[in-house]
């Protein structure tokens, strides 16, 4: 029971297809890379916000997730805070960004970049 | 004396444009601002200009001659102002409105807002998680939003 129980444990963050279209491009271009490393840091007007950058080592506490073929290399400070977030990339002409839909947030910031859980 | 008194950041600010308006005292009135605000200057950085000359070889912009990039302040956001940027193609540049160029790209601010941008650069950020236009180093913003699109303003 407890191994069906982890089986059909959900991911701890989900990627919209736009996200991983845009994460295998930024990808492709730093071979160096594992994956992608997301993470927060207390700081923005909702206390926390959310960090990316590349992922260069597996650190030994980190969650790995990997959806459409991208690890994604979670924080252990960090996964508390975002499980259960989806990761969505918009675009339009003058901009383009990662946005993130956390179930956790209680209150986030009009840019989406900081919240609070 | 009142000015002196606006507190410098206040959590209560957060989404309440209005009470803003309240805690800064009424709306200015544009056309007493003195004259030095008004003349205010603003940089473009040359990233900035770059990205502005890609962007409007783009297909939707229509009237290439006169496309340029518009520079809004606007109440709003989670410390009282907040930027925005848009594609301005008209053809004629409004009596209100500044013109800035660089390399051949152009930014129009009108002056209500240059009066809190003066001094600022125009700038565009390439990161991983975003990447927009935005304004590095205003002089009149006494408190950032981490993302940066939101200041409040020394400027009353």
């Amino acid at each position: 029971a407890l191994s069906s129980r982890f089986a059909n444990r959900k991911a701890a963050v989900a990627l919209s297809p736009s996200a991983g279209a845009r994460l295998k491009e930024l990808l492709a271009k730093k071979p160096d890379s594992m994956g992608i490393r997301l993470g927060v840091k207390r700081r923005g007007c909702s206390g926390l916000s959310y960090t990316l950058d590349y992922a260069r080592e597996k650190k030994p506490a980190d969650e790995i997730v990997e959806e459409h073929g991208i690890k994604i290399f979670i924080d252990p400070s960090a996964l508390m805070t975002v499980v259960g977030t989806e990761m969505d990339y918009v675009e339009d002409h003058l901009k383009s960004e990662f946005v993130f839909v956390n179930p956790n947030a209680k209150g986030s910031c009009g840019c989406g970049e900081s919240f609070n859980t | 004396v009142s000015r002196m008194a606006r507190p410098k950041s206040c959590p209560s600010m957060v989404r309440a444009p209005t009470m803003n308006i309240r805690m800064f005292g009424t709306r200015p009135d544009w056309t007493n601002v003195p004259s030095s605000y008004v003349e205010g200057e603003v940089h473009i950085s040359e990233k900035c200009a770059e990205t502005l000359n890609k962007l409007i070889k783009q297909e939707w912009i229509k009237d290439k001659e006169s496309a340029k990039l518009r520079v809004e302040v606007r109440p709003g956001g989670c410390s009282g102002f907040e930027y925005e940027f848009s594609v301005d193609d008209s053809a004629e540049v409004e009596e209100d409105d500044r013109l800035f160029t660089k390399n051949g790209a152009r930014v129009v601010i009108d002056k209500e807002s240059l009066r809190h941008l003066s001094g600022s650069v125009i700038d565009y950020k390439e990161e991983m998680i975003k990447s927009s236009f935005t304004i590095s180093s205003n002089p009149n913003s006494v408190q950032n939003c981490s993302c940066g699109t939101s200041f409040a303003s020394k400027v009353v």
